[in-house]
């Protein structure tokens, strides 16, 4: 993923990248979808804890297809004023302050680059369900447009929930606050939302996140109580001539626990893996492994309308020598997010989230032992809410500090700060 | 790392054994916040079915005030028990706007029916009456489709029709609340809550409160049931489905003799009337001396019955009353006359006279009522 990518450039250069990075508009956004409001009469805090971060309802939503299964899904069904099309337009300030080598690299504010979505979500009957969501992101003196996730899902193969094909650019099943992006922004001056979104300095951009291309076998119980997902997919970059050349598999298991009585409501237990490869040679016939394995556990606590939601993933990375120039060992790092989010009245929300990266060996002989680790806080709040059932509106702001230690030029930390306002229209 | 991650899981495990299993009962304050959530995008702030979308919803999203609810294990008439409330949150209503809020928390849903129930003061005076068992199903056979289709007949035709809910009455339906209520169509293999044979069960001996389908339990056997059940099976794709049981020919419609009997002379005969018009005693009151006994006949647009208010006779007359009426089902409640022609005699020896208030309760909601007043 494109956000790594400031620790392998010379910090002279980091807002040139920075901006790129805007403009290349890699990080996924993700909110409710008004037009799921608009076909079944709900709001949007029936399917999301907090948009977008989606509640249990939701979740058995998704797993359906996009689905309540009651008779009203289909078109045929529906009210016809009612179209499985849905817009997101987004605008944000961001004021950034960040330091290199003990020097101020830049200290300033400016209206961010927003982006416009035009997607269409839905499903076209019983068994067939489908998200395309291109994205026009525009800023940093360019723009662009590309397609976030784009796929077809057969739903309920041989009558059961249990197996269900997607097919296409997809968002992977990631535990369940990482699933969605926390900030309205299409990308941010912190460089990594996620440790999962972490890349080894030099090595090839794998990220969970990423949305590759691929086929995903999932299945749930009622109540997606005890669910799976295995997707095979592609580690080459969307529209990269090398697309089959890079096989990868990742694979999650989750299980909810429903709590009958007490402070603990719900939590949820998952594990999750990856077997990434990256070809090299002349025909592109060796394949060299990234791994990524680990854990997530989720709290719900003191409410089920308003809960304290706790989620904390940890996991561990490691990118075969070969994959990194000039590495003579396979690099090693552990990773993980804790994250709070707490709704204390509808509709505001109130998050906060600490990331970690901690190298545990690294890939190239010489480099200090805490080389590229990184230290990410943030802070925010929003507030998103319905006008009516066709439209909603919201703000977020938030404070974010990154440090990414030794990699300054001077071998000292850099250190980031980042303030953002922004603003979000969907309907 | 792996220690942690494996404390974690331990200390979850733990959490789960030492909590307690007993499902304790809603609390209506943690319901609001749930209620919020969830329900008032159609069921409205104030319960009143008045929600922001309500008005493109058809049926119309349930009006809480009144206390009435259709999908239930108790009799005509009763409120719910919490369990027939979470079944109909958990599973919502098929090709309603209902969706099924089965995923979220099992406490949850006992907090938001808690806090559903406080919209209506019918939850402080009344229990929910027991719920009505569901016998064991017999082996459905042709003979047992035959016999529920004569019963199909008389008791469900006149707004079923032929199963698909083309009736001669029903576009005439309204329910309680004055919204046009179509009879359901049986044949498309399933309806809002019923998709098993003990669903269909149910619904036939509890009816649907608010609505004109009225309970059988009084007038059914759970063996008629039963067969009325496999009947409706067989008409469409249910999951159940017994349509490979009818026998040749079965579509042909039989008639059959009256369920009820009229069985004593009257010198007063009240009509029961559901109609184009609505739903009406004829006449709606009537004044006759003590000693004397009243007819009431179901003239059109049945089932009726008569059944009277506790509380809205003379003092004193309840259990002379009730011994003077004719195949009860209940408490002051007369038999469900099924057919047009099917009659029930009430006789007034012996009791206190006064003011004898009385409804039909398959049409109450429809404003199906009446008097007889009783002179010495």
């Amino acid at each position: 993923m494109a956000q790594s990518m400031p620790y392998a450039h010379p910090m002279k250069t980091m807002r040139h990248v920075l901006l790129a990075l805007v403009v290349l508009g890699a990080a996924r956004p993700a909110y409710g979808i008004p037009a799921f409001a608009r076909k079944y009469g709900l709001k949007c805090s029936a399917c999301h804890e907090a948009v977008p971060l989606l509640n249990v309802m939701g979740r058995a939503f998704r797993d359906n297809g996009y689905r309540f299964n009651n008779g009203k899904d289909d078109a045929i069904s529906t009210d016809p004023s009612y179209w499985p099309i849905f817009a997101w337009v987004e605008e944000n300030y961001q004021y950034n302050y960040a330091k290199s080598s003990k020097k101020t690299e830049f200290n300033d504010g400016q209206v961010g680059p927003g982006f416009a979505v035009l997607g269409a979500m839905g499903s076209l009957g019983k068994n067939i369900s489908f998200n395309v969501r291109p994205i026009y992101a525009g800023g940093g003196g360019g723009s662009n447009i590309a397609f976030d996730v784009a796929w077809i899902r057969v739903n309920r193969l041989f009558d059961t929930d249990a197996l269900n094909v997607r097919l296409g650019q997809i968002d992977l099943d990631m535990p369940i606050a990482t699933a969605s992006e926390r900030d309205f922004t299409v990308n941010d001056f912190v460089g990594n939302l996620r440790s999962l979104d972490y890349a080894v300095p030099g090595s090839h951009g794998f990220d969970l996140l990423g949305n590759p291309l691929g086929v995903e076998l999932s299945g749930h119980d009622p109540g997606s109580i005890n669910r799976y997902a295995v997707t095979f997919f592609s580690n080459s970059p969307v529209g990269s001539h090398q697309l089959f050349n890079a096989p990868s598999v990742y694979g999650r298991v989750s299980h909810l626990v429903q709590v009958p009585g007490g402070f603990l409501r719900d939590f949820e237990v998952g594990a999750f893996g990856s077997y990434a490869t990256v070809s090299f040679g002349a025909d592109s016939a060796v394949l060299k492994p990234q791994t990524r394995y680990g854990g997530s556990l989720d709290f719900w606590l003191a409410s089920d309308a308003l809960p304290l939601h706790i989620e904390a993933i940890g996991f561990q990375g490691r990118d075969d020598h070969n994959i990194i120039p000039g590495a003579t060992r396979d690099a090693l790092y552990y990773g993980g997010d804790v994250q709070v989010d707490y709704v204390p009245a509808l509709p505001v929300e109130l998050f906060a989230r600490y990331n970690l990266i901690r190298n545990v060996r690294q890939a190239i002989p010489g480099r200090p032992g805490s080389y590229a680790d990184q230290d990410v806080y943030l802070f925010g709040v929003q507030h998103l809410q319905s006008l009516t059932s066709r439209f909603e509106w919201g703000w977020q702001l938030h404070y974010a500090l990154q440090y990414d230690h030794l990699l300054a030029s001077d071998g000292t930390n850099n250190l980031q700060h980042v303030v953002w306002a922004g603003l979000i229209l969907a309907f | 790392m792996r220690s942690s991650v494996l404390f974690a899981v331990l200390a979850c495990l733990a959490l789960t054994a030492f909590t307690p299993v007993r499902e304790p009962a809603g609390d209506p304050q943690r319901g609001k916040a749930v209620y919020e959530r969830f329900c008032t995008q159609c069921h409205g702030p104030r319960g009143n079915g008045g929600g922001e979308v309500a008005a493109y919803a058809n049926p119309r999203p349930r009006d809480f005030r009144q206390g009435l609810f259709k999908f239930r294990s108790t009799p005509f008439g009763s409120l719910p028990t919490v369990a027939d409330l979470d079944r109909t949150v958990s599973n919502g209503l098929y090709g309603t706007a209902m969706p099924p809020f089965g995923a979220i928390n099992p406490r949850a849903r006992l907090d938001v029916i808690a806090y559903i129930q406080t919209f209506s003061p019918r939850w402080q005076s009344e229990k929910p009456r027991e719920a009505i068992a569901i016998a064991s199903e017999p082996t459905a056979t042709g003979a047992s489709l035959e016999r529920g289709q004569v019963i199909f007949g008389k008791a469900c035709s006149s707004c079923h029709g032929d199963g698909s809910g083309n009736g001669p009455l029903a576009k005439s339906l309204v329910d309680a609340w004055g919204n046009a209520d179509p009879p359901a169509d049986l044949t498309r293999g399933r309806t809002k809550a019923e998709v098993r044979g003990e669903d269909i069960y149910l619904r036939i001996m509890t009816g649907l409160n608010g609505t004109p389908m009225p309970g059988f339990s009084g007038s059914l056997s759970p063996e008629q049931a039963w067969d009325v059940v496999h009947y409706v099976e067989s008409l469409g794709p249910w999951k159940e489905s017994t349509v490979g049981l009818r026998p040749a020919g079965m579509m042909d419609t039989s008639a059959a003799p009256s369920a009820t009997a009229p069985s004593a002379n009257a010198g007063v005969t009240i009509e029961m009337v559901g109609d184009a018009n609505g739903y009406h005693f004829v006449p709606s009151s009537v004044t006759v001396h003590v000693g004397d006994a009243v007819r009431f006949v179901n003239k059109i647009g049945g089932p009726h019955n008569v059944t009277f208010w506790p509380d809205s006779i003379p003092a004193g007359a309840q259990q002379r009353l009730q011994g003077n009426m004719q195949n009860t089902s209940g408490p002051l409640t007369g038999p469900l006359l099924i057919n047009s022609g099917d009659a029930t005699v009430v006789s007034f020896a012996g009791v206190p006279p006064g003011t004898y208030k009385f409804y039909c309760m398959p049409h109450l909601a429809l404003g199906m009522k009446g008097q007889i007043v009783v002179t010495p």
